[in-house]
């Protein structure tokens, strides 16, 4: 029963983890810009056709098209930034929503009529090998996932706290006129921030490719898994993203072991509704002023 | 110019108007020696996350139409709707093809989208040959236009588990317990409640340890494959679709859980192309019940192949083939109604007696609830990347292995 206990609390935290990082992306593009980009999840499946193809047509290792896609998914958050989403920055949420939906929806298209709509699975070795801690066995692709979604929260706060340009997206994200005032670069902060919050899309997407099959159906369950993620652990916070998906990853693992694996889904968004209820701003969400 | 002065007809005239006669005459039997074209409507999940088979039944439809019109001479237009993999999306399909004036409908694979097509098709009068959908309820709440050439889930189990029964009262060191991984959704626990009866009637000698239910949309099933192995069962019963039957394999090859017996009655992953490509080596052993072609069939190898020379990356599977023959059935209906009224092809549908064209079955005949009393199922192992009959013995093409190599030796 240990053993069982065990291994369910490693998946769940692994796999919490992976939520993690999914909904990384979203959290810092909200944190800096304001904007719920209700694209991510067709931005993760982006990434997942990079972990796909690269694995499956050129046996190129995860981790390496996780950089290739984090680069692509940056060209093209930059170049979506500034050629569409900086007219609709200061327009009505609901606009925003629109845009976004509409954004997703050409993506999906784009990823259906390229790769069409079955299911892409895996054939990387990882979707096979895990690593034992005694009894415990950990899963070598979600083991994979998490360190580079820590590390990528440590290389981000470093980024934002000792770069020049890092600060600049700070001082944006704390005060948009004043930094407009002051002079900084506002519409290439905010390109910048939406690559890196695409590219992260596209990390995530490639790191959990050995994971899911690559199908275009699921940007919407990515993009509310991540939203359901970061409202837990705090819209705009790195660290709530990270406690926001662990928190949900061992809400799943100990009540499919406790009760029905089928109500899995069903606990962890009454989990949500609690967090609303309770701390709408999420764990570790900033107080709105 | 005609003489005014001459006989009014003469023998020329006479010998144009007798011809003329003669082909009014006949024109009704030349007109019913061609049969009447009908329009076709398939409803299939072409997209979302059953968009895998529901592709597959559409190049059944396609080809099955294709061979209709060789066979019996019937000009079958076919009009594809899509569920998207929503059940409830299964009503404005069929609603929406009948407005566009099908004659007929086809599907819906899934049985929740079936059962609400079949409400459209009821209030419309509109005849539906369910191809695929195994939930007990598509035969038993009324419906007077269903057609079931599949078998019911407890039919589909009950011959399934007779099967197994033959295979594991065969072997040396038969499984002592088995668990049960089963989807939540209305084929799933449909499945699961007939495989609970089915287990008692038939007195399998093999004890049922847990059932371990798990949502459609699961994106990960490690908890529930823990569970399992943890129950301390040597054989897995599992009823899937096909991305979870992937999902369940890699997550026993992860935690080292190497069952004797892979088993899956009504489920999918061992009859379809993606569970080899995802599983490589790992698919081998697998065994699953289905309606498969007959590999010994007449007609069987000739579809396949002409299958194989149209859709040169895919394969004939349950899915194509079982879409292939509702278009035969139908267009067997629609020669012998000699109309595509729908309400004469239901008439027709309903005295069909026909020797299946590809599946392996008994003669097609529907009993007064609308289902196919000849459905038959076959036992499939995945033994070199390929799903293989291994029972019943009249057709097997290989001898079934038992117990399976473990994961960890291939």
């Amino acid at each position: 029963m240990l053993t069982l206990w065990g291994n369910v609390l490693a998946s769940g935290i692994l796999m919490g983890l992976v939520y993690g990082i999914i909904a990384l992306g979203l959290t810092i593009i909200f944190g800096v810009i304001r904007i719920v980009n209700f694209a991510h999840g067709a931005m993760v499946v982006f990434g997942l056709y990079v972990g796909y193809c690269a694995g499956a047509w050129w046996g190129i290792p995860t981790i390496v098209a996780a950089v290739s896609a984090g680069a692509l998914l940056f060209v093209f958050g930059y170049g979506l930034e500034t050629l569409v989403v900086k007219r609709f920055v200061t327009r009505p949420h609901h606009i925003q929503f629109i845009l976004f939906i509409g954004i997703s929806l050409v993506l999906s298209g784009a990823q259906l009529i390229a790769f069409g709509p079955d299911p892409r699975p895996s054939v990387s070795h990882l979707s096979f090998e895990t690593i034992a801690l005694g009894p415990i066995r950990l899963d070598l692709a979600r083991l994979q996932a998490a360190t580079v979604a820590a590390v990528m929260i440590l290389a981000l706060a470093a980024f934002l706290k000792y770069s020049t340009f890092g600060r600049f997206i700070r001082a944006a994200a704390d005060n948009r006129l004043g930094g407009l005032m002051v002079g900084l670069p506002i519409p290439k902060i905010y390109a910048m921030t939406f690559g890196i919050g695409a590219a992260c899309a596209g990390v995530a997407g490639a790191l959990i490719s050995p994971l899911f099959d690559a199908q275009p159906f699921l940007a919407v369950d990515f993009t509310l898994l991540a939203f359901v993620t970061v409202i837990v652990g705090g819209l705009g916070s790195f660290v709530g993203a990270l406690v926001g998906g662990l928190t949900i990853g061992l809400t799943e693992a100990v009540a499919a072991l406790l009760f029905a694996p089928s109500l899995k889904s069903a606990l962890s968004y009454g989990l949500l509704m609690i967090v609303l209820i309770v701390r709408p701003r999420g764990f570790f969400g900033a107080k709105e002023t | 110019m005609t003489s005014l002065k001459g006989p009014l007809i003469n023998r020329r005239a006479a010998m144009k108007g007798a011809v003329g006669l003669a082909a009014a005459t006949m024109a009704p039997w030349v007109r019913a020696a061609v049969p009447p074209p009908v329009k076709v409507g398939a409803i299939m999940p072409s997209s979302g996350i059953l968009a895998f088979p529901g592709q597959s039944c559409v190049r059944g439809i396609d080809l099955g139409a294709k061979f209709a019109r060789e066979r019996y001479g019937v000009e079958i237009t076919v009009v594809h709707a899509d569920t998207q993999s929503k059940p409830e999306n299964g009503r404005i399909a069929a609603d929406s093809l009948i407005q566009q004036g099908c004659n007929v409908l086809i599907g819906a694979w899934d049985s929740g989208a079936t059962i609400s097509a079949l409400q459209a098709a009821e209030a419309a009068k509109v005849p539906m040959v369910v191809h695929i959908a195994s939930a007990n309820q598509v035969t038993s709440q009324g419906f007077t236009q269903v057609f079931r050439f599949y078998p019911p889930a407890a039919t589909i189990v009950r011959q399934s588990l007779a099967e197994m029964r033959a295979l594991v009262t065969s072997v040396n060191d038969p499984p002592k317990g088995a668990v049960v991984l089963h989807l939540s959704n209305t084929m799933g626990t449909s499945t699961a409640t007939s495989l609970d009866a089915a287990w008692k009637e038939l007195d399998l000698p093999v004890k049922l340890l847990e059932y371990i239910p798990y949502d459609e949309k699961a994106r990960d099933l490690s908890v529930e494959v823990a569970k399992a192995k943890a129950s301390g069962a040597d054989a897995l019963v599992s009823v899937t679709r096909v991305n979870d039957a992937i999902m369940i394999i890699r997550e026993c090859i992860k935690q080292a859980w190497n069952p004797k017996l892979i088993f899956s009655p009504n489920g999918n992953g061992v009859p379809d192309k993606a569970f080899y490509d995802a599983l490589g080596k790992y698919a081998d052993g697998a065994m699953s019940s289905n309606l498969w072609y007959n590999p010994k069939g007449e007609d069987a190898r000739t579809i396949v192949d002409r299958f194989q020379s149209t859709y040169a990356n895919e394969w004939m599977d349950a899915n194509s083939g079982c879409a292939f023959e509702a278009v035969q059935i139908v267009a067997d209906a629609v020669v012998r109604a000699k109309s595509a009224v729908s309400s004469e092809i239901h008439a027709a549908l309903k005295a069909t007696d026909l020797k299946p064209m590809l599946m392996y079955s008994g003669p097609i005949r529907f009993d007064a609830t609308g289902q196919n009393t000849g459905a038959a199922v076959t036992v499939l192992q995945a033994r070199q990347s390929k799903p293989r009959v291994v029972g019943p013995d009249g057709i097997a093409e290989y001898k079934a292995q038992y117990p399976l190599v473990p994961f960890e030796k291939r």
